[in-house]
């Protein structure tokens, strides 16, 4: 049984590991597609109305970059320029930036201008016809109610929407039982702007949810009120710079202060409060604005007729996104968001997701793989990311769930990954074991238990076994394991793959029931040889009986005129022989009669056989049987109890002589027959030439309690097959054509098999 | 104490127990034989001498019990001495019912065994005499004629001599004649012994 659950955790293991293991190794040639020659030629000029750190240029960059290199743009071809405008209002400033742009384009064409935020499209149309004339410009981040300017020039339009009514359905979505809503907002115009959209959009919402509008209180009181917030309540995070005291705030900022405060779970709109303490929503993200922004740039460069007719306003839907933590900090259910839903948890690097991986390991891995070499090699985020925080969410989950102990551990030994089993086995707050030397994490003394393992491992072996642990806290356990090797590219061992398996039940269940077993075995035996009472007694008494003669006799014969010294001699030889006998018997009877712990060792079956007869001697004899030997003298030894094989042969060998106690004297024959059997196996079988079975109660000859006896207890036989099974070997009965019937036995060489 | 003049016999399967009963009853001066089975004593020609048979009453094959009855049945008169083990009550009652002289239970002790064979052994001579007695008893009747037969008969009776001659029809003078002669081969000394003697046999 142990065996098999062990092949289990292998199977399951053992291809998933390797699967990982492929999936560090060099990126493969998927999503390379080839550059358009006529992309390579492109020149594409962005220009940051403001100052070029803040969150929005670097995450739009970013992703606008990636899709124009992936679509064949090269990096070298794109320039990104801060024109920092809302810090520098100097004109002197200004002619110096037309003079940078004047300087730019007079060594390239530009064939595109991205502008970002109103400044950047006023300072291109302004200073443009001198440096920049008749580039298309696409302009984005501008805002929502401005109508486009006219100019002599192709120009698309980006105005950034806030998706309330999206957030707000996703939120109740999550929050079924919600009733009220915090509409959290600040004082700034632009902030009242936004308010007063969410006023508009969820007029819809009102019969159903009750709104609280908290942008007039200053931030203090807003925090206060989300701190008590009913359990009804979840919380809506529109835009905040300011509030009405005028104080500033940035989104990152805020967002952790108003989701720390809050005891109902907090929405947004935008991405940047995501990994802040919001749930999320349906958000709007800079990155979304980059990628789509880069799409449209392709369309155009490629003049495919869909530029012609590209349409003029660039529509960046908002995505629904999500934080990890946070669902699960609420209790939300993941079932219920939205589909395509990223969720992230920004503290997760991708240094983690693969030993989530490697730890959870069971499903959707070749999905996995895939997505890690996106990540890797291409840095397609968006697409990759998506996919990658579904499976990396299951695979947490799984990794978590599973009552596996699972660890990677280094080349250093120091433990780099663990689940959630593992931290709680060892009684170690999760996150405290990440880099802590396996030595500190195990204790001393597992340490040393399993040090040797660990080294095997780390030179390259995998290794399985089974071992006594002592806990930090000094409880005994009994655990599994499996050691696989990690292996790099180039055949270095970097670390390795822990699993345990907590065995320390299914071994104390498993000692009771042997334990039962052997207490039952041995009340059996006990039994059947209370029915031999009589002639084991015989057995001893004969050899006393005779000592007694031989004593009294030589006292006579000494007491004779002249004692015949020779006489005396001899008897004294033959009591002393005689001693010894009926010390042989009592060794044998208590052999079988003490309740000790069996012992597996290699032995004779032979040997054994002929003392069971020696034992049966008088009781065969008294019972007219004949018995024929049929044992193959050059039978390797078996592996066993000595007791308790013993056992099995004493009972079927008195079964077989109460199955032809009714029959003719003559007919009262047994034969015992050992064999070597295929397999490592050597076969005892017991044939009487009784009454046979009754081939009906066949199958029921090895349940408890059946017997054909009157006096029987019906246990005989169980208990025998119990004793054989323990012993990895079978035993079964057939009726003989002829006449009677046979028993068979089978049990394990020493050579053969796995003991 | 020693009776060279009589033969005991062991039969007993374990050759240790044989051994050392044979031993013993040696060592008291008996004329010991011994058999492992029944069978083998079964198949020993017979010898007149008094004697008895010590028999372990649980054996393999023929046991204790058909062996004794087996001598029964053959007419064999040997006293037999049982030797019991553990827990032979039952045997032991059928034992006796067959007329066991005796039995003992292993280990047995020397002077009961001893003193038991010694009896069965007084038993045996005599009751081989009374046998023998009775034999000659029989074959002497045997030597009388029909007449004298019948003339006996009579005299046991207690008839006189010449109630006798008017019983049978003829005179006092033959039937004197008659008397003397079954007087004659009866050997007997006077009409008392031969009353003993004749009451000593089934006449008729």
């Amino acid at each position: 049984m142990v065996r098999a659950r062990r092949v289990t955790l292998m199977m399951v293991f053992a291809p998933l590991l390797s699967v990982i293991l492929l999936a560090g190794g060099p990126g493969s040639a998927l999503a390379q597609a080839q550059p358009p020659s006529v992309l390579a030629e492109k020149h594409i000029l962005v220009l940051h109305g403001h100052e070029a750190n803040a969150p929005v240029f670097q995450d739009t960059d970013r992703a606008l970059a990636r899709t124009l290199q992936s679509g064949g743009v090269p990096i070298l071809n794109q320039f990104f320029v801060s024109l920092d405008l809302r810090r520098n209002p100097d004109p002197e400033y200004r002619k110096l930036l037309v003079e940078y742009m004047r300087v730019l384009s007079r060594h390239r064409r530009f064939d595109l201008i991205v502008t970002m935020f109103p400044e950047a499209l006023d300072f291109v149309l302004d200073e443009g016809p001198t440096t920049l004339p008749d580039t298309p410009i696409l302009a984005l981040y501008l805002p929502a109610d401005t109508e486009p300017p006219k100019a002599d020039r192709r120009i698309f339009y980006h105005a950034p929407v806030l998706d309330m009514l999206g957030t707000l359905e996703i939120a109740v979505k999550l929050v079924p039982g919600a009733k009220r809503v915090y509409v959290v907002s600040g004082a700034h115009p632009v902030d009242r702007q936004q308010e007063a959209r969410a006023r508009r959009d969820f007029k819809t919402w009102e019969g159903r949810l009750e709104f609280r509008y908290l942008g007039e209180t200053p931030l203090d009181e807003t925090l206060a009120t989300l701190a008590s917030a009913p359990d009804d309540a979840i919380v809506l995070l529109l835009p905040y710079t300011k509030d009405v005291t005028g104080k500033n705030y940035l989104a990152a900022d805020l967002t952790q202060q108003v989701s720390q405060a809050s005891v109902a779970p907090v929405f947004g709109l935008l991405e940047v409060g995501l990994g802040h303490g919001i749930v999320g929503g349906a958000l709007f993200s800079f990155e979304s604005v980059g990628t789509n922004a880069g799409r449209l740039a392709l369309d155009i460069f490629r003049g495919s007729p869909a530029s012609g007719s590209v349409a003029p306003v660039l529509n960046v839907p908002a995505v629904p996104m999500f934080d990890w933590r946070q669902l699960k900090r609420w209790n939300l259910d993941v079932d219920a968001l939205p589909d395509g839903s990223i969720v992230v948890n920004k503290k997760l690097t991708l240094w983690d997701f693969r030993y989530y991986i490697i730890g959870a390991l069971a499903f959707c891995l070749t999905e996995t793989v895939l997505v890690v070499i996106l990540i890797v090699q291409r840095r397609r985020r968006s697409a990759a990311e998506e996919a990658l925080r579904a499976s990396e969410r299951q695979l947490r989950l799984m990794a978590d769930s599973l009552p596996v102990l699972i660890a990677y551990i280094d080349r250093e030994q120091r433990c780099r990954f663990n689940n959630l089993a593992y931290a709680r086995w060892f009684g170690i707050p999760p996150d405290a074991l990440r880099g802590a030397p396996v030595r500190e994490v195990v204790g001393d003394k597992a340490y040393e238990a399993v040090r040797g393992y660990i080294e095997r491992a780390l030179a390259g072996e995998e290794v399985q076994f089974e071992t006594e642990l002592t806990t930090p806290d000094s409880s005994s356990r009994y655990v599994q394991a499996l050691y696989v090797p990690h292996v790099d590219g180039r055949g270095g061992v970097r670390g390795f793959y822990a699993l345990l398996h907590d065995m320390t039940e299914h071994r104390r269940i498993d000692l009771e029931i042997e334990r039962q077993r052997d207490e039952l075995a041995h009340v059996s035996r006990v039994a059947t040889l209370g029915e031999l009472t009589a002639s084991l007694a015989h057995e001893l008494h004969q050899p006393l009986a005779a000592i007694m003669s031989n004593a009294q006799a030589a006292l006579r014969f000494l007491a004779q005129d002249e004692p015949d010294f020779q006489e005396v001699r001899d008897i004294l030889q033959d009591i002393v022989a005689d001693d010894r006998r009926a010390n042989e018997v009592i060794q044998r009877l208590r052999l079988l009669l003490r309740r000790a712990r069996p012992e597996l060792a290699p032995l004779a079956i032979n040997e054994l056989i002929a003392e069971v007869l020696t034992l049966l001697k008088r009781e065969v004899f008294l019972r007219g049987i004949t018995i024929e030997l049929h044992l193959d003298a050059d039978l390797p030894p078996v592996v066993g109890d000595w007791v308790q094989l013993q056992q099995v042969v004493l009972n079927l060998v008195l079964n077989a002589a109460d199955a032809m106690a009714d029959g003719e004297p003559q007919s009262r024959r047994l034969i015992i027959r050992t064999e070597r059997e295929n397999e490592g196996k050597v076969r005892v079988a017991v044939r009487d030439f009784g009454t046979g079975l009754d081939g009906q109660n066949l199958h029921r000859l090895f349940e408890p309690f059946y017997s054909t006896k009157p006096e029987g207890l019906g246990m005989g036989l169980p208990i025998c097959r119990s004793i054989v099974e323990a012993h990895g070997g079978q035993l079964w009965a057939a009726n003989k054509p002829d006449r009677g019937a046979t028993f068979m036995f089978t049990v394990r060489t020493s050579q053969g098999g796995e003991a | 104490m020693t009776d060279p003049e009589a033969i005991v016999f062991v039969v007993d399967d374990d050759p240790s127990v044989r051994t050392s009963l044979k031993r013993l009853i040696r060592s008291a001066g008996f004329t010991v034989e011994s058999f492992a089975s029944a069978q083998e004593f079964l198949e020993r020609p017979r010898t007149d001498i008094p004697g008895c048979l010590v028999l372990d009453i649980h054996m393999p094959g023929v046991s204790g019990l058909d062996l004794q009855e087996e001598l029964a049945a053959a007419g064999l008169n040997l006293p037999v001495i049982f030797l019991t083990g553990y827990g032979t009550v039952p045997a032991s009652v059928r034992a006796m019912k067959a007329g066991a002289f005796d039995f003992l239970e292993k280990p047995v002790d020397d002077r009961a065994l001893v003193g038991a064979i010694h009896h069965a052994v007084e038993r045996n001579r005599r009751a081989r005499l009374e046998d023998a007695e009775l034999r000659e008893i029989e074959r002497r009747v045997d030597s009388l004629s029909p007449r004298e037969r019948e003339v006996l008969s009579l005299l046991l009776t207690g008839m006189l001599n010449k109630q006798i001659a008017s019983e049978l029809g003829t005179t006092e003078k033959t039937i004197k004649v008659h008397r003397g002669r079954v007087m004659e081969k009866m050997q007997a000394g006077s009409m008392a012994e031969l009353v003993r003697l004749a009451g000593k046999v089934d006449l008729r």
